[in-house]
């Protein structure tokens, strides 16, 4: 109790450094704290809605009618009674009044959903009513509300779909297959199973996806159904790839891992604002340490021990750290709803945000373990305190003490393994927790050389023509640490604020307008052989034409090297070694999208009667994934014939060109006779022109699909706007918790020069003079300091840019030339601000205070 | 015999091609319970570093400090601390008060490290010993030079030490508030029997302790 009431004395005695502390800290936590809050609440909505999310138990889906062999052989595996619902899902392009838009149409029977609800305009639940007994077997169809707004139709208003009108019998407000709208960009049209064929949409080539759903009457243990199901099909069809099973919770630990990375990455700009948090927590608690040494020396003369002293001051900071983590809570509690926002469009419906215990729980650790982590190099120098001093002018703790600097430099080692263990949390990920940390040691490190050099030249020019110049310079090069620290935090600051604006207009520069492509306005697939010349025709009534028509083959891909895929072949990846099922085109060269990697080009058609395979192009990336080399074999069954092909080279794709491009592209004379689907492009349309060109298509061919190019670049503009601006938000509590930091060290330096400003003061420098020492010191590192940050920044987001985003990088003059002018002038404000109270004291005072 | 000092020497290593500072060479000195002696010296001349020594905040470079029939240098730093916190009480210069602790509870700071159950009580009547029993409430800054160094006396007095060292107590005071204080502190170890060992290099302020020891040089003379 003693230690807790010296401690609790000191701290309500030292108020000023303890609001400090506490601010500081607690601007470093909200950030942290409020995300964790927002993914727990995520984590526990997708737990707890799991099943109205998958609107079933378990779910199986194929791209093919699924057989009485492939469900038997699930319902096998379920030990428990259970109901079924089947489905049928695919996109097709839908017209309104004078308008058409791509949609979801989905065919349901009157047992969807199994779990959840679709809440209809007039009709309510339909859960509550025989809504769905009335759509299932009508000629009509539910469709979304976003659908009806962009259509402008109405309720009763017919719709046609396919080659057949359909009456819009109600309008959907909620749906439980549209759970995270970010990720959706097809509105719904529900309609009967049986209604479905008879839009005639199903065709060769189309892309359907054929679902049952399951809903059991008992629980039963889903944790290894999956797994389960796929090694039986593997026994029974020797292929483990023809049908997937889903259960609930796979269903939502997907969603969740889609707001899981934006979050992960949140996370780790948070931490930094937490570290930088951390080091003003640390400058503070040293400034505060100091003073106090005098009082450890006098306990410890009293008979306390040297760990009795450590252990006042850890219970001071635990508290400190306590309190700051109950503020932190209570701000962060505040920002809750505005969480939301920043995410809109990601989150489930029906979310709500909240804290629970966890979160405080949490925010107590890092508040409490994080004070005493950052402050322990500190703490340390409580074992090297002698109480001789106080028979002397001062007491200092002394070098000289067995064990200094061991003690010293393992103090140290917690700060480094709580922030590589926090960022692999957060990261989810040791890989991408351990490169954060070691980039970020390596920015502190850099940054840290640039400003010694920088600090040593500015002793070369103390001889500057005026006083207040050469004082200030001078202070800079011979106060060398305090100096770095202010640095590095308005560096790293500089450096944050900026990386992201400079990635994301890299990308947008490129998703708008890529490097030597003209981005089509239209993207066409699903294009049968003979709709290609009425289409063609049709365009050139309105002065356009076709561009990129490939053909499109499925095809199955059977044997590599003459062995079956299913056994030898070692793939990495496996979401492609599960994938079997390719789009094959043939080609002759290359499109402009395209450049040659390594192999040689094969030219003209292959030749029937030529005892050479016919020759196989594979993009880059997919052959480096699947294992594939130049010289294999690749053996598809197409429409049950097989064709074997030799890869004679890969190539570069630039997927951004928004031309049709495929993986697997063989040389001409083999595929052409195969049953296929074409996909094409439309470019240089006029903006007026380009919603009457797609709804002439869609009247005249229906069952072909338009993507709009440009709504979709649009879409990912405002995608990549709003998670940039999710981090920036985090960037800039970076920031403020790094000016805190300049501002503790601000104040702390200023008042270490307490003589000197008094003793110039009263040598008669003026509240200018001595208020431009202070401006010129902080301009000086606030400049140099953003510079140098904003420099490592543009160095950093161009890496990223050349190994994650293919090299998609720009350079904005304008961000890069605010953010040093702004940071330069917040820094020396700041500093300003710190040191007013001290700067306009009287001499006079200073004298009789000291 | 309450405190025995026996061929005491300490010995500074400065730097590795410098000769070492031999502070103290040889002392030997002997006090009985109840005495009171002072050390007289100047500048330099070690006093400081026998105090040292002798509150055991630093070991001896050779020799030994047997107080209370306890040999210092056998108990590690523990040990020594318990020990200093019972049997040893010091009055500094500079008084050394807690800045953020009132005068009672600067007082009552060594008995609560020891956790006597009548730390407040002791403390408020070690306080009204030296005559602040209505300053008890004030802080070191609320305090003037004189009234700091009673409250140091208390503090040093409150535990009834075994012997009590005073580092030129009045160092720090103008003549007259001194020579209160002084008075204070002969007045109090008088009526408490306790011995009291007295740095000082005031002539006048040494011929009130029973004994005067001149250290010069590092040796007694």
């Amino acid at each position: 109790m003693l230690w807790l009431r010296l401690a609790y004395k000191e701290i309500s005695n030292n108020y000023r450094f303890s609001l400090f502390f506490i601010l500081n800290l607690s601007i470093g936590l909200i950030g942290f704290i409020a995300l964790d809050s927002f993914k727990t609440s995520i984590e526990k909505h997708l737990e707890n809605n799991s099943k109205s999310i998958l609107t079933a138990d378990v779910q199986i889906s194929s791209r093919f009618p699924l057989t009485g062999a492939e469900t038997g052989l699930a319902e096998e595996l379920f030990t428990t009674p259970f109901e079924t619902s089947d489905q049928i899902t695919f996109l097709s392009m839908v017209a309104g009044k004078g308008n058409s838009r791509m949609s979801q149409l989905i065919g349901i029977d009157t047992a969807y959903p199994q779990y959840g609800d679709i809440v209809l305009r007039n009709g309510g639940s339909v859960l509550a009513n025989d809504a769905r007994q009335q759509l299932v077997g009508s000629d009509s169809v539910w469709v979304a509300h976003d659908l009806m707004v962009i259509l402008d139709l109405k309720i009763g208003d017919s719709l046609k779909i396919g080659e057949k009108e359909f009456v819009i019998a109600d309008e959907i407000l909620e749906d439980p297959s549209n759970t995270i709208s970010a990720t959706t960009n097809f509105p719904s049209i529900y309609m009967g199973l049986d209604q479905i064929a008879e839009t005639g949409l199903i065709q060769l080539g189309s892309r359907i996806s054929y679902h049952r759903y399951y809903k059991f009457a008992d629980a039963m243990n889903l944790d290894n159904l999956e797994q389960d199901y796929r090694d039986r099909q593997q026994e029974v069809f020797q292929d483990s790839r023809r049908v997937s099973l889903t259960t609930h919770q796979e269903e939502s630990e997907d969603l969740g891992r889609i707001l899981g990375y934006m979050n992960d990455y949140l996370g780790l700009i948070a931490l930094i604002a937490l570290f930088l948090a951390g080091v003003g927590a640390a400058y503070l608690f040293r400034n505060f340490f100091t003073s106090r040494f005098k009082d450890m020396a006098v306990l410890m003369c009293l008979g306390a021990t040297p760990r009795e002293a450590y252990k006042m001051t850890l219970v001071q900071i635990v508290l400190l750290g306590g309190v700051s983590a109950l503020i932190a809570s209570a701000i962060a509690w505040l920002a809750l709803p505005l969480l939301p926002i920043l995410f809109e469009g990601f989150l489930p419906r029906g979310f709500s945000n909240g804290m629970d215990g966890s979160s405080l729980v949490l925010a107590l650790f890092m508040g409490t373990g994080g004070s005493i982590v950052c402050c322990l190099p500190i703490l340390s120098k409580i074992y090297d305190l002698n109480p001789i001093g106080l028979f002397h002018e001062n007491v200092e703790p002394s070098h000289s003490k067995a064990g200094h600097w061991q003690r010293h430099a393992l103090s140290y080692a917690p700060i480094l393994l709580t922030f590589w263990g926090l960022a692999i949390w957060q990261a989810h990920s040791f890989q991408v927790g351990s490169i954060f940390v070691a980039s970020f040691l390596v920015a502190i490190f850099l940054l840290g050389g640039i400003a010694w050099l920088i600090l040593r030249s500015c002793a070369s020019f103390t001889t500057a023509s005026t006083v207040t110049r050469k004082i200030a310079l001078r202070n800079l090069s011979r106060n060398r640490l305090g100096a770095i620290s202010c640095f590095l935090a308005i560096g790293l600051g500089s450096l944050l604020i900026n990386l992201i604006p400079q990635i994301q207009k890299g990308l947008q520069q490129e998703i708008t307008q890529p490097t030597n492509f003209t981005v089509p306005d239209f993207f066409m697939f699903d294009i049968q052989p003979d709709q290609v010349e009425p289409l063609q025709a049709l365009l050139k009534e309105r002065n356009y034409s076709l561009s990129f028509i490939s053909p499109m083959i499925r095809a199955r891909l059977d044997e590599v090297n003459r062995n079956a895929v299913d056994r030898p072949l070692d793939i990495g990846d496996e979401q492609l070694r599960r994938r079997r099922m390719l789009n094959l085109t043939y080609q002759d060269g290359l499109k402009n999208s395209e450049s040659l990697v390594a192999g040689e080009m094969v030219e003209g058609s292959w030749d029937f009667n030529s005892e050479q395979l016919p020759g196989i192009s594979l993009e880059e990336n997919f052959a480096e994934r699947m294992n594939l080399n130049i010289g294999d074999t690749m053996t598809f069954d197409v429409e049950s014939v097989p064709i074997t092909g030799r890869i004679m080279n890969t190539r570069r794709v630039d997927w951004n060109s928004f031309q049709p491009n495929f993986f697997v592209s063989f040389q001409p004379g083999v595929l052409d006779p195969a049953p296929k689907t074409f996909v094409a492009a439309i470019s240089n349309v006029v903006p007026e022109d380009r919603l009457p060109v797609q709804n002439s298509i869609v009247l005249a061919l229906p069952n072909i699909s338009i993507i709009n190019v440009t709504e979709i670049v649009r879409r990912m503009l405002e995608i990549t706007d709003q998670i940039s601006w999710a981090i920036k938000v985090m960037a800039y509590l970076s920031i403020f918790a790094g000016l805190v930091v300049l501002f503790s060290i601000a104040r702390y330096e200023v008042k270490s020069r307490f003589w000197e400003i008094n003793l110039l003061k009263i040598l008669g420098a003026s509240f200018g003079d001595v208020k431009s020492i202070v401006q010129i010191e902080f301009g000086i590192l606030g400049f140099f300091a953003a510079l140098a940050g904003v420099t490592m920044s543009l160095a950093m987001s161009y890496g990223i840019s050349y190994f994650i985003f293919d090299s998609l990088w720009g350079f904005s003059w304008g961000i890069t030339a605010f953010s040093i002018v702004a940071i330069s002038a917040l820094s020396v404000l700041t500093a300003l601000v710190a040191t007013l109270s001290v700067l306009k004291q009287k001499p006079l005072e200073l004298l009789r205070a000291v | 015999m309450i405190l025995e000092i026996k061929n005491l020497c300490k010995t500074f290593q400065t730097a590795a091609n410098l000769e070492p500072i031999e502070v103290l060479k040889n002392l030997n000195l002997e006090m009985e319970e109840g005495e009171s002696l002072a050390i007289l010296g100047q500048s330099g001349s070690g006093k400081s570093t026998l105090l040292t020594l002798l509150a055991g905040l630093d070991s001896p470079t050779s020799g030994s400090i047997v107080l209370n029939g306890q040999d210092m240098q056998g108990l590690n730093e523990e040990a020594l601390s318990k020990f200093r916190a019972q049997n040893i009480g010091i009055i500094f210069q500079q008084f050394h008060l807690m800045s953020h602790l009132t005068a009672l509870e600067n007082v009552s700071l060594p008995l609560d490290l020891f956790k006597d159950p009548q730390a407040t009580h002791k403390a408020a009547e070690a306080l009204g010993q030296v005559g602040l029993d209505k300053r008890r409430d004030h802080f070191p800054h609320q305090l003037s030079g004189g009234e700091c160094q009673r409250v140091a006396i208390a503090r040093a007095m409150v535990v009834r030490p075994s012997i009590l060292l005073a580092d030129e107590p009045t160092g720090n005071l103008d003549s007259s508030t001194g020579e209160t204080v002084s008075r204070m502190i002969f007045d109090l170890v008088k009526s408490q029997g306790m011995t009291l060992l007295f740095v000082t290099h005031n002539e006048q302020l040494a011929l009130r302790c029973a004994r005067q020891q001149r250290l010069q040089g590092g040796k007694f003379l």
